[in-house]
């Protein structure tokens, strides 16, 4: 079984379905593929890191934008196959399976817009249930209406903890405070008055709106334990200074029944590095990201990258970026020439100018810094999957490893079903640290077929059926 | 630690065989430079399946001993190898191998190893899910498993605590020949003088002797691994087929449960180069044949696949021992997929030519003078074809006698 497109787009979130829509109304009936089960991705439950989030202006849900754009993509024809897990990625072919059933579809041209995950950060306690991401939390509220704690504190960077804290005061749980690691500076922030103004006010609004709940937004504070016995009780939380590193001395205990933690977003580069794309390291987008052009293709014929997994930009920029991609695909396929391809995608790209000076000084403000992981004790777990300590990848460091396979055959770090998501980030933060490498100088886990956990019987199927 | 550029021993290759030989040589007493273009076991190390077999290669008094040598090395060094000395179990593919199969336990029986056929029930016994439909199974108590990975980095660390300095990420990129013997090498920018240079560059060797104007006619074939999860305890034993020799359309049917709530399965066999990308093809043709054996497998997920590449000889014999014109040149590869098997043994015995001159087991059969043309000696071989080996070597080379 296998089957053929001129396009395929991987991903069927605002990258994903703004790219389809593109290239439908160039005339292509693009593939798309989803591995979530209910049409539109992640859309509804995923806001990205930036103001672009969530909730456009004057709209107030982005339930309603999501669903908009959802049904602009009926309108063109675009047809989204959820369920769909792309396991391996090569130039020219992707292997696909759902449920019981694999196959390959051979493609002309490939447009990976396969969004993030949230960044995890441990430290003490992290593993205690009562503690969540706030995108997890996120989630639950929107999806399953289903709110988290009664007491809930909320920490990290960025302003999706912000937005979550109105949700989840909307629901109904008391909200301690939000605990932002940076300190923005009035210098600054003037850049962000030659930003979209949209944006700007989407921002204030928030803040705003949390001001009126009389939730704190305690700036330059951080939690540094969660504690409990079965599940979480208390939160330490403390000072930092301008490289976030706790100040001794700062400490005081909350009581909460529940943590939410939104330390940022990391792309989704699984399919990007297998096919074999050049990466870049860039902290402030994410950490490695897909190298591509201004017109979102990379440096493989015809394979483009957008959205989130393109780097961490949110989903006003991934909406223009699957828009150029999709009509930049559409000028490879020879649907529209290079003249239509510019007209059509020049308003898509004016508008990522003006976002790109927005999300720079957002990025500034975000941007990690050392002292995230310097909370991290002996005891800390860092892989969840196999149970490991930061005590012994410590030990293992003092012991001479200096790579991460070594770390992974030592420990096996990684090795569990997550596939180093959960523990990879962190790894490669405590090795360089370890051994004096800059972090972009640590090698990574190689990069292996299947992306997901696929079923040996679907495999066998395919070959049944053939 | 010193910034030594000058040492007894220069290893090429931070595989599991390249590790064992700078361990076994830095226990000797001897000063030495680990060299690797990559991480350790960067290539067929990491993708290996860790079995422990009884060696077809070395006489049986001496395959029979091969075991204590690992039980000895995690005892002495205290490094977690993952040992399994729990046996393994053979099946047969078809009525042919049967055949084999029960030829070979009987003859290995009669010189007193401890080998048997099983009937079904004992099959049952032993393996509860191996399918109703295998006609065939020997039990042997000899052999099992390490972890490769393991045993390589375990092997390195051992080696550094009696001296050895470990040079990852070091690309060998000239050997300095003069007349009939090597000085050094050049790796990494810098030049390192030695008395003796080792290749064990595995299936990259034939790379690393060229830099030495050394013909060794070794090829990568390519053999892919799946890791499946598996949260209920569906293998028990290390279960691999047992094949007459001759040609094999795969490289064997393998299963080994790790102590970790996974299941490893081998192996696919390619003569592709130096390529190492998994296909699917390869993986859905491994996962048939394992779950022809053990049907419980389809139920399972894989959650990764990878490829390595067995460094595999002309002739299919390893290649160990001087380099016919170069006397300070020693090759240590050719161990296609024994590797495991025979990497402490492969480092013992190298450490022992070096530092006395001479070995205690014979490799006169291994020598690398063989390819000089003026050998006679008798050529040994593993239980797998080298048709797809000779077809790369352009047929130039002399091939096994099918």
């Amino acid at each position: 079984m296998s089957s053929q497109a001129d396009l395929v787009i991987v991903g069927g979130g605002p990258a994903g379905l703004a790219a389809a829509i593109a290239a439908s109304q160039a005339g292509i009936a693009a593939v798309v593929l989803d591995d979530n089960e209910q049409p539109g991705g992640q859309i509804f439950r995923q806001p990205p890191r930036g103001f672009s989030i969530d909730q456009a202006a004057g709209i107030g849900d982005d339930r309603v934008r999501g669903r908009r754009l959802l049904d602009e993509a009926v309108r063109a024809g675009v047809a989204v196959r959820n369920g769909v897990v792309v396991w391996d990625a090569k130039l020219g072919a992707l292997s696909c399976c759902q449920g019981e059933e694999a196959w390959t579809l051979h493609y002309r041209t490939l447009i990976l817009a396969t969004g993030a995950y949230e960044l995890p950060v441990p430290f003490p306690g992290w593993t205690l249930p009562g503690v969540f991401t706030s995108g997890g939390v996120q989630s639950l509220l929107k999806a399953q209406r289903i709110v988290a704690g009664k007491r809930v504190l909320l920490a990290g960077t960025g302003p999706l903890n912000l937005v979550v804290a109105n949700q989840l005061a909307d629901a109904g749980a008391e909200v301690l405070a939000v605990l932002e690691l940076s300190k923005p500076s009035a210098l600054d922030l003037l850049p962000m008055l030659a930003g979209p103004w949209e944006l700007l006010a989407q921002g204030i609004g928030y803040v705003g709106r949390l001001a009126r709940r009389r939730i704190p937004i305690m700036r330059g504070w951080t939690i540094v334990e969660a504690r409990g016995d079965e599940e979480v009780r208390s939160a330490v939380i403390a000072r930092v200074d301008e490289e976030w590193r706790p100040i001794a001395g700062s400490e005081r205990m909350l009581d909460v029944d529940t943590v939410c933690l939104g330390f940022g977003l990391l792309p989704s580069t699984e399919l990007s590095r297998l096919i074999g794309i050049e990466h870049r390291y860039a902290p402030e987008l994410g950490g490695w990201i897909p190298v591509c052009d201004e017109y979102c293709e990379t440096k493989l014929p015809g394979v483009f990258v957008a959205g989130d997994g393109a780097g961490i930009a949110g989903s006003l920029v991934a909406l223009e970026e699957g828009r150029v991609a999709g009509l930049r695909a559409a000028m490879r396929l020879g649907r529209i020439d290079a003249k239509q391809f510019s007209a059509q995608a020049a308003p898509s790209l004016g508008r990522l100018h003006s976002l790109g000076r927005f999300r720079a000084v957002l990025d500034r403000i975000s941007r990690p810094r050392p002292g995230l992981y310097e909370r991290i004790t002996s005891e800390t777990v860092l892989c969840r999957c196999e149970e490991v300590t930061a005590g012994e990848v410590r030990r293992e460091l003092e012991d001479g490893a200096t790579s991460l396979i070594e770390l992974k055959a030592r420990l096996r770090v990684g090795m569990g079903l997550c596939q180093g998501r959960m523990c990879h980030p962190t790894l490669i933060e405590l090795l360089a640290r370890g051994t004096g490498q800059r972090t972009e100088d640590v090698r990574p886990f190689s990069q292996r077929p299947p992306v997901k956990p696929i079923p040996v019987s679907a495999l066998l199927a395919r070959e049944e059926a053939a | 630690m010193s910034d030594a550029t000058t040492f007894d021993v220069v290893v090429v290759g931070g595989g599991v065989i390249g590790s064992a030989v700078a361990y076994h040589a830095a226990k000797r007493g001897l000063s030495v430079g680990l060299f690797d273009k990559g991480p350790l076991a960067g290539g067929s190390s990491g993708a290996a399946l860790g079995f422990r077999t009884l060696s077809n290669f070395f006489p049986l008094e001496v395959a029979l001993k091969n075991e204590q040598r690992f039980i000895q090395f995690a005892e002495e060094t205290g490094e977690d190898i993952e040992l399994d000395t729990g046996g393994r179990i053979n099946v047969a593919e078809s009525e042919d191998d049967l055949g084999y199969l029960q030829e070979s336990v009987a003859g290995l029986q009669a010189k007193g190893v401890d080998i048997r056929m099983l009937d079904r029930a004992e099959m049952r016994e032993r393996e509860p899910n191996l399918s109703p439909a295998v006609i065939g199974a020997a039990w042997t108590s000899i052999g099992g498993n390490a972890m490769p990975i393991k045993l390589t980095y375990g092997l390195a660390r051992a080696a550094r605590r009696v001296g050895a300095r470990i040079f990852t990420d070091t690309p060998v990129t000239g050997i300095d020949v003069a007349g009939d013997r090597v000085r050094g090498i050049e790796a990494g920018g810098r030049k390192f003088a030695s008395g003796w240079v080792v290749n064990a560059a595995g299936a990259w060797s034939s790379e690393i002797g060229k830099l030495a104007g050394i013909d060794v006619p070794v090829v990568p074939r390519k053999g892919q691994l799946l890791l499946l999860d598996s949260p209920r305890r569906i293998v028990r034993h290390s279960l691999s087929s047992w094949h007459k020799p001759g040609p094999q359309p795969s490289g064997g049917t393998n299963i080994r449960p790790t102590p970790y709530g996974q299941i490893l399965c081998g192996s696919s066999s390619e003569y592709v180069g130096f390529d190492v990308a998994a296909t699917e093809e390869n993986a859905r043709d491994v996962a048939r044949r394992c779950a022809e054996f053990v049907p419980a497998l389809r139920g399972l997920r894989i959650t990764r696949s990878w490829a390595g590449l067995r460094p595999r000889s002309v002739d299919g014999n390893f290649i160990i021992g001087r380099a016919a014109a170069l006397d300070n040149f020693l090759i240590a590869t050719g161990h296609d997929f024994t590797g495991i098997t025979h990497s402490l043994i492969t480092g013992d015995l190298i450490a022992e030519l070096m530092a006395e001159g001479r070995t205690s087991v014979s490799i006169e059969s291994f020598s690398p003078r063989r390819f000089a043309g003026d050998s006679g000696s008798k050529v040994m071989t593993p239980g797998e074809s080298d048709i797809g080996a000779a077809e790369c070597f352009g047929g130039l080379q002399r091939r096994r006698d099918q």
